[in-house]
């Protein structure tokens, strides 16, 4: 058998679920008011998108992935996991994709994704006590915003859109997995389904 | 064979020890080991650092820790293991040893982890920096990655006097037919590996060959990690227990990892004092005889 099959996945996570949960604790404590201006920033995006300005809702969020990429994963995620030195410049480079990317399209698909980061997620975290940040300052849902802008997109943009932000939440998934709390990536794994579903739907449109 | 630095550090560990309440830690001799390429003796505890050190920039959490390496040191732990993989582990141990300030009590021990030749180098500098100490006892290669080039650099290092000991590791039963190539052919001092009564691969050649070329064994993972506690539970602490002075399914299974006579010392790691004390009191009391080890290993098959 190769060495790399006898791995678990627990085997890769160096740090216990109470400390990952403490973590975005702290993340919000110390960067408060990003987490009030991320909250604003994700009703404003909800706007935007209802308003079928994308253009400016992925601009919105471009400035998230940017936060969340530096703010959280450089700055603090990195003290646990080494890899987060790829995911923080993963997240600014999804920002960038998104200043390029973003663009105007008339309809609001994509648009039930951005509820589910927006709106939904932070019902989760509080019907099961785990906490992963809000869209614009967690990973999860500022993961899971960019497939509704991906979504709404048509043609090369969403394909350039959508591939960062579906590692993310399979990361996301595999680390819930590994610290034995499923619940911490319900949103990650919901959006990915959703995403999947979308598009698996579209192909027989 | 004890220099002027151990002997001093030994006085001061001494007072260190009586200055703390550790009324639950057993007042015991503790089992030393020999480490057999200087002669130097260890206590057959040590601990480990995986996961339970990598609290990163929590200040709670780091004093926690700190307890912990205080109730070690109380208790005349010496060997900490840590690694550059371990997240922020070095680090916070190092931020608990300044406020500790243990001295040459400490058995520092840390691993180069990259394949690069030069990279290692740059980690080596980045581990003395965040163990805040000037020199590190033992150097290990993590898991045989890139060992024949790091194996040089190990050896500058100890001529410098940068490190003591040179060691190399692997986990989860990896790679044992090239560990036992390797320290057959390669001047190391330590090998670490995986070793407790659920898992006894090693037992067949790794600790015999071990044995035969004088390379000191860190057994890691003796609990494989919570699990086999958590296997051995469902069953009542057997009765022979009791012979050797055991109240507690962790107790029996680490006295019967460190009394391996090829082990040198065993690396549990917990987050916790009472578990850090009542893993030292494993290295208490009398230690089961082969006969004995038999017994624990065929209770724990049975479970």
């Amino acid at each position: 058998m190769p060495d790399f099959l006898s791995y678990s996945i627990a085997d890769f996570i160096a740090f216990s679920p109470e400390i990952f949960e403490g973590l975005f604790l702290r993340y919000q404590v110390e960067t408060q008011p990003a987490t009030w201006i991320g909250l604003l920033g994700g009703l404003a995006i909800l706007w935007l998108a209802h308003q079928g300005r994308w253009q400016w809702a992925g601009w919105v969020l471009a400035a998230g992935f940017f936060w969340t990429g530096w703010a959280f994963h450089l700055e603090r995620y990195q003290d646990l996991n080494w890899a987060a030195l790829y995911f923080g410049w993963a997240f600014i480079a999804e920002g960038a994709l998104l200043i390029v990317a973003a663009a105007d399209v008339p309809g609001r698909r994509g648009f039930s994704l951005l509820v589910l980061a927006i709106v939904i997620h932070p019902l989760i975290g509080i019907a099961t006590g785990l906490n992963t940040g809000l869209a614009l300052t967690g990973p999860d849902a500022t993961a899971v915003a960019a497939f509704g802008v991906a979504l709404s997109a048509t043609g090369w943009r969403r394909w350039l859109l959508a591939p960062l932000p579906a590692l993310w939440c399979l990361i996301s998934l595999v680390t819930a997995y590994g610290l034995d709390r499923p619940a911490l990536a319900i949103t990650a794994g919901a959006g990915l389904l959703l995403f999947a579903l979308v598009m698996i739907g579209r192909r027989y449109d | 064979m004890i220099d002027r630095r151990r002997f001093l550090a030994a006085s001061a560990g001494a007072a260190l020890t009586a200055a703390m309440p550790w009324s639950a830690l057993s007042a015991g001799p503790r089992l030393l080991k020999t480490i057999p390429k200087s002669g130097e003796k260890i206590n057959a505890v040590g601990m480990g650092s995986w996961i339970t050190f990598n609290v990163g920039g929590d200040m709670q959490a780091r004093a926690a820790r700190t307890e912990v390496l205080k109730a070690f040191f109380a208790a005349g732990g010496g060997m900490i293991d840590s690694s550059p993989m371990y997240g922020s582990s070095e680090e916070v141990i190092g931020h608990g040893l300044a406020q500790l300030n243990p001295g040459a009590r400490l058995f520092s021990a840390t691993k180069v982890w990259t394949s690069s030749r030069d990279e290692g180098r740059e980690q080596f500098a980045d581990s003395l920096r965040l163990w805040r100490q000037p020199m590190l006892d033992l150097y290990q290669i993590h898991n045989l990655l890139g060992w024949e080039g790091h194996l040089e650099t190990l050896k500058e290092l100890k001529a410098a006097g940068k490190i003591r000991y040179l060691g190399i590791t692997t986990s989860h039963g990896r790679r044992h037919r090239d560990l036992e190539r390797i320290i057959a052919s390669a001047p190391f001092d330590f090998v670490q590996l995986s070793y407790s009564a659920g898992n006894r691969d090693v037992e067949a050649r790794l600790l015999p060959a071990a044995a035969d070329h004088g390379v000191a064994v860190i057994a890691n993972r003796p609990y494989q990690r919570r699990y086999l506690i958590e296997r051995v539970s469902r069953a009542p602490l057997p009765t022979f227990a009791a012979e050797i002075e055991c109240t507690s399914w962790p107790q029996l299974l680490l006295k019967f990892v460190i009394s391996h006579p090829a082990v040198t010392t065993a690396i549990p790691a917990t987050s916790q004092v009472p578990h850090m004390v009542e893993n030292m009191d494993a290295g208490t009391g009398p230690m089961p005889d082969a006969a004995l080890r038999k017994r624990i290993a065929d209770a724990v098959d049975t479970i």
